[in-house]
């Protein structure tokens, strides 16, 4: 499977993180984009990994467990998942294995930290994210 | 003792486990299949004879050819360690068959399976070869390999000496020896085993979490490897040299042959070779473990290629002038020794500078490709009639010599776009993008464009025009345009905006089809608009819009009052409508009185576009600050100061580059000092405008910025921009002075550095985290600013790139960017350079080299002191917070403790 860099400028669009982003920054980051696809029932990644990447669904459907399997989450196309473990520099706290054959796309640690340093608000939305999904930080 | 042997193999401390672990498998595997192919060899010699040799080299290189295509597959889909493992119990198999085989039927055994052994044992060795090598490079970056890797490859050699001592000791039967060899395979997947559990991998995010490459389809990698002249060397080079390897080989196997004949001794050839295998592996293990690492740091990587063509040059044209048995045994000490310690080992570290993606994909290309194919024609060069094989072995040797002085030529800027491939550029343009696209990659993308476009989706049919937008080709735009009708009024209406906001605003295709807008578009809202489009253009006659001068709606009152002006009606009363509009407390009335600044209706546009940067609005104020941006010419230098004021105060990053951009339109260099005051607050994005907008001053402003750089009082991050900036307007910048600025920042990287390292070793009994982070903060500013130094004078290409390279997370991004550094650097700064960047270094190293810096140890109150009285304003806060924060303890401890006492006198 290949996805050009205008493609993959059109995937990423459509996705919260870059939706408000203009044409420069989305075509450099597209650029930088692997491709990964995945059979279904194959995972993504597994818990306890060394964390590498961050990932955006663009095709199928991905289910997330946690250590004993129970499911957490289940992402669709426009989701991204893997990001938690690359800002806590932690191993992965959770599997994902593929609930269909999907296609992902991904962004390396190093540049999604060079993403940031370009673009703070980058991690001002991620801020968001996080901050919706907690009521309280736990701090131990 | 220990530390003696660790500085013999240069092995850092804590990688003692790593290296002993990583080696002891590598003399496993090489044991079992090096004897293998050496008993084969032997075997083959002893029952066939040395001259049917070509044919099995014939059938292992077709062997390679036929293994090369599910080993590629294999290495896409499984990692490293998986398909070393599944080798060694398949090699494991295979011995055990040749066990049973020989034991029923060694007497009856023919040519067919002499020569089925020599293949099979040929075949194990390469492949384990390549995939012991992969397996290895997942534990070290380039910088670690460079000091590592000759120990693994004297690991092998110890290994193929084993099996040379093996096969001369007699001590099992062919069966015999051949479970030996298939238990030690098993030992090795075992010990391969034993490392992936205990070691861990270095971190390398151009992996994906399952320890496999991106899988880069066959016509894109074909595609990479075409496009990187390094790659196509190093796929060539190793092929050559393959086949000098088979010439010489065949040459002293026909060497010894005769000279064991005409001494009556042909019987005892195999045990023969196998002693000067045992001698060779030895000078090589001596060679590898004492001498590669050793001239890798001396000569540098892309020197080291040059050495086994320049030695068979040497080898064959010495053995043609005078023949004797020295220059046989010379070229078997290069085929089954210094080829291996040095071009596998270069090669190897080479392999670091391509595509990361294709990696292991070239590893296997070039052992079951490239090297097959030189096999292949060395065979072929040897069955020529007439030919006499030394000739062709000085000829081919040649020709690698030259083309390894090539490859050398590449090597440095193979690792800048290496490193480049590997980053995000964010200073490249969608329309630079679009640009380097190839004929079938536009073609694709402009299809895509155009899809898009036809979508029901108002984001992506937007995005879809700015990308026609961007596209480099007019007559792509004037074909898309016919989209646009068909899209909601909403979007066309930003659609209108954006056309006007690009290169192609006054585009004859885009007029016209604004012009259709303006007179046949069923939306009222989407002609006024498209009506006042064309009046900033000049595209209506006046009265065709005078009757609008007091209409309700802003675009057509807007384009009535811009086309009279352009006309010639200066009048006072088109300029009072204006200032009217400017009071309103609408935001719309607003912009387009801005919009109408811009297009020059008031004599004196800035004066009202500055007060509107005040407004509550921040659309208001981002347009009156592109307002300003688009109306910024010399002639009204003197808004300047309250430019900067504006861009001082403003948080708004938009407005900021609007205004950073203005002051470069400018062109005052009396606020050059102001705009680089104001550089420590900007985000990379704006930097780049200003760096864009102070380049446009000229040299005239050259004398200004470089006493800014060298003033230690300034901020770090302003006096790394001046120096961006003078690389660009002063190439040939005073080189004298700078080279003082490098030994000045030089003495400050290593002071930072030398007490980065020492600090917490003299005061272990309490926190200094915050100072140490401090410090290394410090060393990685001065870095920085080394580097942009070494740009300004020409040294480095991309300083930009190595020094964010070096901040990497990704270990093997930074080995290869301390490798850019050293082949860009004289090897005297870079060795002034290396423990800087490198990324870990003994202690005592650092001592050493601290002091030959002139640092020496510091109590906590004296580094303290020094922090607070350093002319930067960072180090004087530093000092005095740390001061601060330790208060008690430094009123109790003002002289160090004893054992502290001790480690500063020693």
């Amino acid at each position: 499977m290949t996805l050009s860099m205008v493609e993959k400028a059109f995937l990423l669009k459509k996705t919260d993180l870059f939706s408000g982003t203009d044409l420069d920054l989305l075509l450099a980051v597209a650029e930088n984009l692997a491709i990964l696809s995945c059979e279904k029932g194959s995972s993504v990644f597994k818990n306890g990994q060394k964390a590498r990447r961050l990932y955006f669904l663009i095709e199928g459907c991905v289910e997330v467990a946690n250590e004993r399997n129970h499911t957490l989450a289940v992402l669709h196309p426009v989701d991204y998942f893997g990001d938690e473990a690359l800002f806590s520099d932690t191993t992965r706290a959770y599997s994902v294995h593929c609930m269909k054959d999907s296609l992902m796309l991904t962004l390396s640690r190093s540049n999604l930290f060079h993403l940031i340093e370009e673009c703070p608000w980058v991690a001002l939305t991620f801020l968001r994210h996080y901050s919706a999904s907690a009521g309280f930080r736990c701090r131990n | 003792m220990k530390e003696s042997l660790l500085h013999l193999f240069h092995i850092f401390p804590g990688e003692e486990r790593r290296a002993a672990l990583l080696a002891g498998l590598g003399v496993l595997w090489a044991s079992a299949t090096s004897c293998a192919v050496k008993l084969s060899e032997s075997l083959f010699i002893l029952h066939v004879g040395s001259d049917a040799l070509f044919q099995c080299y014939f059938f292992i290189a077709c062997g390679l050819f036929i293994v090369a295509a599910p080993l590629i597959h294999l290495v896409q889909r499984y990692s490293a360690y998986h398909i070393f493992s599944g080798l060694n119990l398949l090699t494991a198999a295979i011995y055990a068959s040749f066990a049973l085989i020989f034991f029923m039927k060694e007497a009856e055994a023919g040519p067919g399976l002499w020569t089925a052994t020599i293949v099979c044992a040929y075949l194990c060795f390469l492949i384990h070869v390549t995939c012991y090598w992969s397996f290895v490079d997942e534990y070290f970056d380039l910088q670690d390999a460079k000091r590592l890797f000759s120990l693994f490859c004297s690991a092998i050699f110890v290994g193929m000496g084993f099996a040379g001592g093996l096969l001369g000791a007699h001590f099992f039967s062919l069966p015999g020896l051949f479970v030996f060899l298939s238990t030690l395979c098993l030992t090795s997947f075992l010990w391969a085993r034993w490392i992936r559990m205990d070691l861990e991998s270095v971190y390398d995010d151009t992996k994906e979490e399952d320890d496999t490459n991106e899988r880069v389809p066959w016509r894109q990698a074909l595609r990479t490897i075409l496009s990187s002249p390094l790659t196509l060397l190093l796929m060539t080079i190793p092929a050559i040299v393959q086949c000098c390897e088979v010439l010489t080989e065949f040459s002293y196997c026909r060497a010894l042959e005769n000279y064991m004949t005409t001494s009556g001794r042909i019987d005892e050839l195999p045990q023969f070779i196998g002693q000067l295998a045992s001698w060779v592996a030895l000078i090589s293990i001596v060679i590898s473990l004492l001498l590669t690492n050793r001239l890798i740091h001396r000569l540098g990587l892309g020197n080291m290629v040059l050495l086994i063509p320049a030695s068979y040059l040497f080898m064959f044209g010495g053995w043609i002038v005078a023949p004797s048995l020295c220059f046989p045994i010379f070229g078997f000490t290069i085929t089954e020794g210094l080829h291996y310690v040095i071009q596998e080992n270069s090669t190897n570290l080479l392999l670091n500078v391509v595509p990361t993606q294709l990696k292991n994909r070239i590893r296997v290309l070039l052992d079951f490709f490239a090297e097959p194919a030189g096999v292949l024609l060395g065979s072929l060069l040897l069955m020529l009639p007439n030919v006499p094989n030394l000739y062709l072995g000085l000829s081919v040797s040649a020709i690698a010599l030259a083309l390894s002085i090539w490859l050398r030529s590449h090597y440095g800027s193979a690792l800048v776009s290496q490193l480049s491939s590997q980053r995000i550029s964010f200073s490249t343009t969608a329309q630079q993008r679009f640009l380097s696209l190839s004929e079938t990659e536009r073609r694709h993308a402009q299809h895509l464009i155009t899809q898009e476009l036809r979508s029901n989706c108002p984001v992506k049919q937007l995005l879809a025009l700015e990308m026609a937008l961007a596209f480099p080709d007019p007559c792509f735009l004037a074909l898309n345009l016919k989209q646009l009708s068909h899209i909601s009024t909403a979007s066309r209406l930003c659609a209108l905006e954006l056309i006007g906001n690009s290169t192609y605003a006054n585009h004859p295709s885009v007029l016209t089809t604004v012009k259709q807008w303006a007179y046949e578009a069923d939306e009222i809202q989407i002609r006024c608009a498209a009506l006042f489009y064309l009046a900033k253009r000049d595209q209506i006659q006046a009265q065709d819009v005078a009757i609008y001068l007091d209409s309700p709606n802003l675009h057509l009152r807007a384009a009535a009052l811009v086309t009279l002006h352009r006309q010639g009606d200066e009048s006072s009363a088109i300029q009072q409508r204006l200032l009217d509009m400017l009071k309103s407390p609408h935001e719309n009335e607003l912009l387009i009185a801005i919009d109408l600044l811009a297009c020059g209706l008031l004599p004196h546009t800035q004066k009202p576009l500055l007060t509107l940067l005040k407004h509550p609005a921040a659309t208001v104020r981002q347009a009156a600050a592109a307002g300003l941006e688009l109306t910024a010419k010399p002639s009204a230098k003197k808004y300047a100061p309250a430019l900067l004021e504006h861009c001082a105060h403003s948080k708004d990053p938009l407005l900021r580059q609007h205004l950073i951009a203005a002051l470069g339109k400018l062109g005052d260099s009396q606020s050059i000092l102001g705009l680089l005051d104001l550089c420590q607050r900007f985000c990379p994005r704006e930097l780049r405008l200003a760096e864009q907008a102070l380049s446009q001053l000229g040299s005239a402003a050259e004398a200004q910025l470089l006493s800014y750089a060298q003033d230690h009082s300034h901020h770090p991050n302003c006096r790394l921009l001046t120096l961006r900036v003078l690389r660009q307007i002063s190439p040939e910048q005073q080189q004298l002075q700078l080279q003082l600025l490098v030994e000045s920042t030089l003495d400050q990287a290593y002071f930072y550095f030398y007490h980065r390292h020492s600090i917490r070793r003299q005061y272990p009994l309490i926190h200094l985290g915050p100072l140490e982070d401090v410090l290394a903060g410090r060393l990685s500013t001065s870095l920085d600013f080394l580097l942009q130094l070494l740009a300004v004078d020409g040294t480095l290409s991309n300083a930009e790139l190595l020094s964010h390279s070096l901040r990497s997370p990704n270990a093997k991004i930074r080995g290869n960017a301390i490798e850019t550094l050293e082949t860009s650097c004289s090897p005297t700064l870079f060795q002034q350079l290396y423990p800087l960047v490198a990324p870990k270094l003994p202690y005592a190293d650092i001592l050493r080299l601290g002091q030959q810096r002139g640092c020496f140890s510091m109590t906590l109150k004296a580094l303290l002191e020094q922090l607070e009285t350093s002319p930067s304003l960072t180090d004087q806060l530093t000092g005095s917070q740390i001061r601060a924060m330790n208060v008690d303890f430094l009123q109790l401890h003002l002289e160090p403790l004893p054992s502290e006492r001790e480690a500063t006198s020693s």
